[in-house]
């Protein structure tokens, strides 16, 4: 008897979870399942002259303009068949046989994806604001020291923005003013630069099992018969901050330094390479950032860090953006 | 037992009656498609839209925000939209094979690859970038098929004047937003006006757009959308939704 009662509830179950499935699909501000299977049909009866005639005489747009949208489309074989529905008669004869002859909700992801072009575009990122030559090759698997690291000290004042799935926390609001890499001196170099000899100041660090070579604020490896300048490895020691590092606020309990963007940390009487802190707060951004569009707003991308334009105290400064995954 | 085989009777029997419940009635959907027709016909258009948008405010709580744009597109492969809102002034446009967007507040643009025709162009920029087209829903080729789809009950609610027009007036009602369309009482059948309530939100915010300066197969020439960016102003990427 049990076992019958677990069998009925798990059939009612089942059956309400289906009853109560339907599409979430939405497009602009309403859902538009139908019109997406029209699209993803072949436009039947409206074929593109093959080539233009060379008539200089031809008038502009005669035969060649086509409806905005590609003309209407009704599905009546899957629209409801009530008993008030209108007669199909009043409707123009428009090549019915273009109609879906069934139900392809099953296509609709499809048809999207189809649709879709090439929407990573990488052939255009190198062009946008980056001026660093990457094309020595070398691999330093460093990519976590632009990684974040939360500020869970002060709760943030302003609800996150939001976009493709993502939070992105700032304690300050949004002020946008254009990305102007700065320059730290004739000794500093950003990423991907390739020197043939190095200084003979330079000392040798080491970190997460990788030598590196340090002058003046800038980390290099040995390869290809020279230097090529990397990110700033994290746990990397040094004795001397480079000449111009600032004090930044991370939290009411601790300061950081910074140079050329990179993160300094002291301990004892050392300073360590630390990756970013969400909520910190810097004037100076260095050169390999590119400016990323995240629907209205426009950060400053370095490495993995997002960087958000804001206006302190008068003055054109950046915060550290801490990026959550929406739950 | 009994109970139970009774239960499920109930149940898929309470089930058929919700089903027979929906209703679309014959001259909403003769409107509709009038509407759609027309402007399905339609090789080229400009019009303008004033509309609000009901946004959850971390600090206010609900407040409105009221946008107008200016929309120009030539079938099948050119649009052009700007439009003036608290955040600015933008110009989207679109030449058949580009997308780009301009931000003039912050003279900065970015440019994406983008499919061959308006209507899929505005689908995979609306989903992979989240830029909104003003109004375009009323551009879908199935649009009375889209509303049937996700309305429960379509029905005409009788005639008004809005912007001292005489329209007619149609309400689709759906399980997270009613619609409500205002359309032209005259031989064009355009949409006038459009109300979208989301009543399974909280706080039902509402959507509201208003069309005026409709202009039929107007002549517009397509060097208006090709793009060059103004002196100074900067590239900058458009970020999909989904890059990491």
């Amino acid at each position: 008897m049990k076992t019958r009662i677990i069998k009925t509830s798990l059939v009612l179950g089942l059956f309400f979870a289906l009853s109560f499935v339907h599409s979430n699909v939405e497009a602009q501000r309403m859902s538009h399942g139908a019109s997406r299977q029209a699209m993803s049909r072949p436009s039947a009866g409206r074929s593109q002259p093959a080539s233009r005639p060379s008539h200089n005489t031809m008038p502009s747009h005669t035969n060649t303009r086509q409806p905005i949208n590609g003309g209407s489309s009704k599905a009546t074989a899957n629209r409801p068949s009530t008993n008030n529905r209108p007669s199909t008669s009043t409707r123009p004869s428009t090549a019915p046989d273009a109609r879906p002859s069934g139900n392809n909700k099953g296509d609709r992801g499809g048809n999207l994806s189809n649709n879709k072009v090439n929407v990573d575009n990488s052939s255009r990122r190198g062009d946008v604001n980056i001026n660093v030559d990457n094309s020595r090759d070398i691999h330093i698997n460093n990519s976590h020291n632009t990684r974040v690291r939360h500020n869970n000290y002060r709760p943030y004042p302003r609800p996150p923005y939001h976009y493709g799935g993502w939070n992105y926390y700032c304690y300050h609001p949004y002020r946008y003013h254009p990305y102007t890499p700065y320059y730290w001196g004739p000794v500093w170099h950003p990423w991907g630069f390739f020197i043939t000899t190095i200084a003979v100041t330079a000392i040798v660090v080491n970190a997460n099992n990788q030598q590196y070579y340090y002058d003046s604020g800038v980390y290099y490896v040995a390869g290809n018969g020279g230097y090529t300048v990397v990110a700033a490895p994290v746990g990397a020691t040094i004795q001397q901050l480079p000449e111009g590092s600032q004090t930044v606020v991370v939290n009411e309990t601790t300061n950081n330094y910074y140079y050329g963007g990179t993160y300094y940390e002291k301990s004892g009487d050392e300073y360590t390479v630390v990756p970013p802190t969400a909520g910190t707060v810097v004037k100076d951004l260095p050169e390999g950032g590119e400016e990323v569009k995240l629907g209205d707003v426009t950060y400053v991308k370095i490495g993995e860090t997002y960087y958000q334009p804001i206006e302190q105290d008068g003055e054109n400064m950046y915060e550290v953006v801490d990026v959550k995954e929406e739950s | 037992m009994k109970n139970i085989k009774l239960l499920t009777l109930f149940l898929i029997c309470s089930q058929f009656v919700i089903a027979q419940e929906t209703k679309y009635d014959p001259t909403a959907i003769l409107l509709l498609d009038k509407m759609s027709d027309v402007i399905s016909s339609l090789t080229s258009v400009s019009f303008k839209v004033e509309s609000s948008n009901d946004e959850d405010s971390y600090a206010y709580g609900m407040v409105k925000n009221f946008s107008s744009s200016h929309v120009h597109m030539v079938g099948p492969d050119k649009m052009i939209v700007n439009s003036w809102s608290p955040k600015g002034h933008r110009q989207l446009w679109y030449n058949g094979t580009d997308f780009g967007f301009f931000d003039y507040e912050e003279s900065n643009y970015g440019l994406v690859e983008a499919p061959g025709t308006i209507i899929h162009m505005i689908d995979s920029i609306h989903q992979f970038y989240g830029f909104e087209f003003p109004a375009a829903d009323f551009f879908y080729p199935a649009f009375t098929d889209d509303l049937i789809e996700s309305s429960e009950r379509i029905s005409f609610t009788g005639n008004a004047t809005i912007q001292g027009k005489s329209c007619f007036s149609v309400l689709a009602e759906g399980k997270e937003m009613n619609i409500q369309i205002w359309i032209s009482n005259d031989s064009y059948n355009l949409p006038i006006k459009y109300v979208i309530v989301h009543h399974a939100k909280k706080g039902s915010p509402q959507y509201e757009a208003t069309f005026s300066d409709w202009q039929l197969n107007p002549d517009i020439p397509e060097g208006m959308f090709n793009f060059s960016p103004p002196p100074g102003a900067r590239e900058v990427r458009l970020f999909s939704k989904t890059d990491k």
